[in-house]
């Protein structure tokens, strides 16, 4: 069952475009890795589907709801972290993740952090400010907000910029439980190729608002020489995609 | 929505409460006001005793008939009258920080994404900032209150009516408008200002156009010399033509003017005889105070057209 | 690269960046409009003023008696500045603040700083071109204003100075500089010390809120003369005499009240400037070394906040505060 519906979604800032005729799905219970260099429309198309921007032309469909005229239904359906995750500094962890819990209708507050925390073995800083955070412990503070309310859907843009070895290795490890265990679909934006093939299971590839390549990671690594690495793939694509132009 | 607005507006006054510029002038306000008690006190006994001193000196140089004591008719919360320029002055500028910090800070710690990927509206998110605001406000004046109650009690001789309580608990309200005013200035440009220091540069230069020169353009005063309580209570107004017509056309958004002249009939600098309680000098002087409202709505209305048009993906604060 | 030559690079740069940055123009132009509307108020006081007079003259004669009684009013353009000099207190102060927190944010914020310091860079240069720079831009900014005021009050009153009042209204320019470059130099240190330029921003402001506006309105409320309208003493029908023998018996209150107007940089300037431009009418028409017999002190007073400030600012530089990012 889809749960990201994309219609030829388009976006342009003046007379540039970011994002071209975009046509997308995403099915419940995948981790979508959306693949693109920098400016080439992936944040764009994050915001577009998390609300926050609105899109110039095409539909754009999350949870099963529209965008646009729904955007309050799709906004209680979906949890976001966004690139460089930041919080108010003078608050505790307690006090950010017990606001944005609020925000979103949550009601027995106190379980829900601790129970969230405990997921991401994060218990113990719950009373530290935020501004006395590592990078990787606001991150994963990101990803508690961003769970909080038990979204059906949840957007990661370039979760791993950054964050240490380390810190992508517990990263990728709590996106996988997420799927697995919470069940949620996970849209993915990243430019590294390596965390796709270690967590994804479809994947699109963006070019300067293109959409160039949409399969699931399975069939990608069935097309492709075994010898192939997800970067040939990606540098096939482009190729392809500038001799099409 | 009355649940975000009120979770909205209590993280605002959460945060506030833990900014140390905010902290600054909050105790720089609070030792004022305990000063201006202080200052109303000494002022007061001091002339009165150099009335004393006076008449006795003119008693020696052999003078019969003299003029009454100049504080015998002044009412007792007269020795709050330089609270109404610090309201102005120093009550003004933390209005405006509170507002301007209230939406910098949010844009400058990038948590906009987070509360607009749920479900908040923008007229929600703005009512929550504009409750919260209140709150700070309404903390503020509320302590302020309680120091100018309680300092008056170490006054001696100073004992207050409970309809002078009531009054001075009514001036207390009138600084609350006029503070939100200048606070939803600080929101307003905060909101559309790219630069930090200029969205709060701006509103100042705004508050000191409205507080120095319309009232000098509506006068024909000095601008500082209108700081003085007692001037403003008695300065006759210019009479040219220019003045006349100047007033005519400005009185209505000298919104600083609304404020001084409320508070000086509230504190019964300014006497009015006709009206006793708080309750009727303010119905004296309903114009100013429907002004005030006015000016209020027009900012409130500012400011949610602002943020409906202010987009959360392409803010690059400088 | 010499320490002289720095010295002149920074100045010059510090010059170019203001003349660019729309807050400073934006300052100017509203300082300069403040002016305008100063004088203008002025003027039409004064006109108010002969209009009032002429009224009163014609119903005495109508009476059958002489206008004898009645005291003319005198044209004394120098004293239509009032209202300018306190816009140059509380605006011109302003302006000051902003040039010494651009001055130290920019390179702050920017971090340009780290690459200032990377240059064989003193504290002479750099303080010292700062200084320089933005000195020439309030030298420059006070010119205009100047020039605007003996524009627009020959034209408003069609007559011209004479050498007096010019050499007086250029000492009030001169005094006007140094109160705007303590500012400047306050605003500068403040940014130097603290970590938080945003937060320095508004210690400036509040600063210059209780000693510009707050500090002088205390002293003029708790002046006793200032309770009665028309003056205290005036109402008692008291010879300057008797009054001298009352306050002699209240000296601390006095003394306690001249205090809080002595701390503040802008009561000194305002004394010096209202006495040279004879604002006050004691100063008006005398000549300079009647007021500066008189007004000597104020003039230190100025200078060494000036000075002050500058000294602090060179010595937070040497303590490496300019690296003292958020």
């Amino acid at each position: 069952m889809p749960v990201i519906k994309i219609n030829g979604l388009g976006h342009r800032y003046g007379n540039q475009a970011a994002l071209n005729n975009l046509n997308l799905i995403v099915l419940e219970g995948e981790i979508f890795g959306f693949l693109g260099h920098n400016g080439a429309g992936k944040t764009t198309t994050i915001n577009i589907l998390t609300t926050l921007l609105t899109q110039t032309s095409g539909t754009a469909e999350v949870a099963g709801f529209n965008t646009i005229s729904q955007s309050r239904q799709v906004r209680q359906n979906i949890g976001y972290l966004p690139e460089n995750v930041m919080f108010y500094d003078n608050l505790t962890a307690f006090e950010n993740l017990a606001f944005f819990a609020k925000l979103s209708g949550v009601t027995d507050i106190e379980e829900k952090i601790f129970e969230v925390l405990d997921f991401l073995d994060f218990r113990g800083i719950e009373n530290k400010k935020m501004g006395e955070f590592s990078k990787g412990m606001r991150q994963r503070i990101g990803i508690a907000q961003a769970i909080i309310h038990k979204p059906k859907v949840l957007f990661l843009d370039e979760p791993t910029s950054g964050l240490d070895p380390m810190g992508i290795k517990n990263l990728r490890e709590i996106i996988i439980r997420l799927n697995k265990e919470k069940n949620m679909t996970i849209f993915m934006n990243t430019h590294l190729l390596s965390e796709v093939a270690l967590t994804c299971t479809s994947i699109g590839v963006l070019s300067r608002g293109h959409l160039i390549y949409n399969d699931t990671l399975e069939n990608t690594l069935k097309k492709f020489p075994s010898e192939a690495s997800l970067e040939d793939i990606y540098e096939h694509v482009e190729k392809t995609a500038k001799k099409i132009k | 929505m009355a649940k975000i607005i009120f979770t909205l507006a209590i993280n605002e006054l959460k945060i506030l409460l833990r900014e140390k510029t905010f902290l600054l002038l909050l105790a720089i306000f609070m030792a004022m006001t305990f000063f201006s008690v202080y200052i109303g006190w000494s002022t007061r006994t001091t002339i009165f005793a150099i009335y004393r001193e006076s008449l006795s000196i003119l008693r020696e140089a052999g003078m019969s008939k003299f003029p009454p004591d100049p504080v015998l008719n002044v009412p007792a919360l007269a020795v709050f009258n330089n609270m109404i320029v610090y309201i102005f002055l120093i009550g003004a500028l933390l209005a405006i920080v509170i507002g301007h910090r209230s939406f910098i800070r949010e844009r400058k710690s990038g948590v906009l994404p987070l509360i607009f990927s749920r479900p908040v509206g923008r007229k929600e998110y703005i009512g929550g900032k504009m409750a919260g605001i209140m709150l700070a406000l309404a903390f503020v004046l509320a302590i302020t209150f309680a120091v100018s109650a309680l300092s008056s009690l170490f006054i001696p001789g100073l004992r207050m009516s409970f309809a002078e309580i009531e009054k001075l608990f009514f001036f207390y309200g009138v600084s609350f408008l006029y503070l939100f005013v200048f606070s939803l200035l600080g929101l307003l440009f905060s909101i559309f200002m790219r630069a930090e220091s200029m969205a709060l540069l701006v509103p100042i230069i705004i508050w000191v156009a409205l507080s120095f020169v319309l009232p000098e353009l509506t006068t024909g005063q000095n601008p500082v010399a209108l700081l003085n309580p007692v001037n403003i209570a008695q300065s006759p107004q210019a009479q040219g033509q220019f003045f006349v017509w100047a007033r005519n056309l400005l009185a209505p958004f000298s919104i600083s003017q609304h404020f001084t002249v409320l508070s000086l009939h509230l504190l019964g600098i300014e006497k009015q005889t006709e009206a006793s309680g708080g309750l009727s000098v303010l119905s004296v002087n309903f114009q100013h105070l429907i002004l005030l409202m006015i000016s209020i709505f027009i900012f409130v209305a500012a400011n949610i057209f602002a943020l409906s048009k202010y987009s959360i993906t392409r803010d690059k604060i400088v | 690269m010499r320490n002289s030559d720095a010295f002149i690079v920074i100045a010059k740069k510090e010059y170019a960046d203001a003349v660019k940055n729309v807050l400073f123009l934006t300052l100017v132009s509203f300082l300069l409009g403040l002016v305008g509307i100063s004088l203008l108020v002025a003027a039409f006081n004064f006109q108010s003023q002969v209009a009032q007079y002429n009224q009163a003259l014609e119903q005495i004669k109508q009476s059958g008696l002489t206008g004898a009684m009645l005291e003319e009013p005198q044209y004394y353009p120098l004293q239509m500045l009032r209202g300018t000099v306190e816009y140059l207190e509380i605006i011109g102060a302003i302006i000051g603040i902003i040039l010494g927190y651009l001055a130290i944010a920019k390179e702050k914020g920017a971090n340009t700083a780290r690459l200032l310091l990377s240059r064989p860079l003193g504290g002479v240069s750099f303080v010292g071109g700062k200084i320089f720079g933005n000195s020439l831009l309030i030298l420059s900014v006070l010119g205009i204003i100047f020039l605007f005021i003996i524009v627009s009050i020959s034209g408003i009153g069609h007559v011209l100075f004479s050498q007096l009042e010019l050499l007086k209204l250029f000492l009030a320019f001169l005094f006007s500089f140094i109160y705007l470059v303590f500012f400047f130099c306050f605003a500068m240190l403040l940014t130097l010390f603290f970590r938080s330029m945003p937060h320095a921003l508004i210690v400036a402001f509040s600063v210059w809120l209780v000693f510009v506006l707050i500090i002088p309105q205390i002293g003029d409320t708790m002046d006793p003369d200032n309770q009665v309208p028309g003056g205290f003493f005036n109402s008692m029908h008291m010879t300057q005499d008797q009054q001298k023998r009352v306050i002699a018996k209240f000296k601390r209150y006095e003394n306690f009240r001249n205090a809080m107007e002595e701390s503040s940089v802008e009561k000194h300037y305002e004394r010096l400037v209202f006495a040279t431009l004879g604002i006050k009418d004691m100063y008006n028409d005398k000549g300079l070394s009647f007021i500066f017999k008189d007004k000597w002190g104020d003039l230190v007073w100025v200078i060494g906040y000036c000075i002050m400030g500058a000294i602090l600012s060179f010595a937070l530089f040497k303590n490496g505060r300019l690296l003292n990012s958020p």
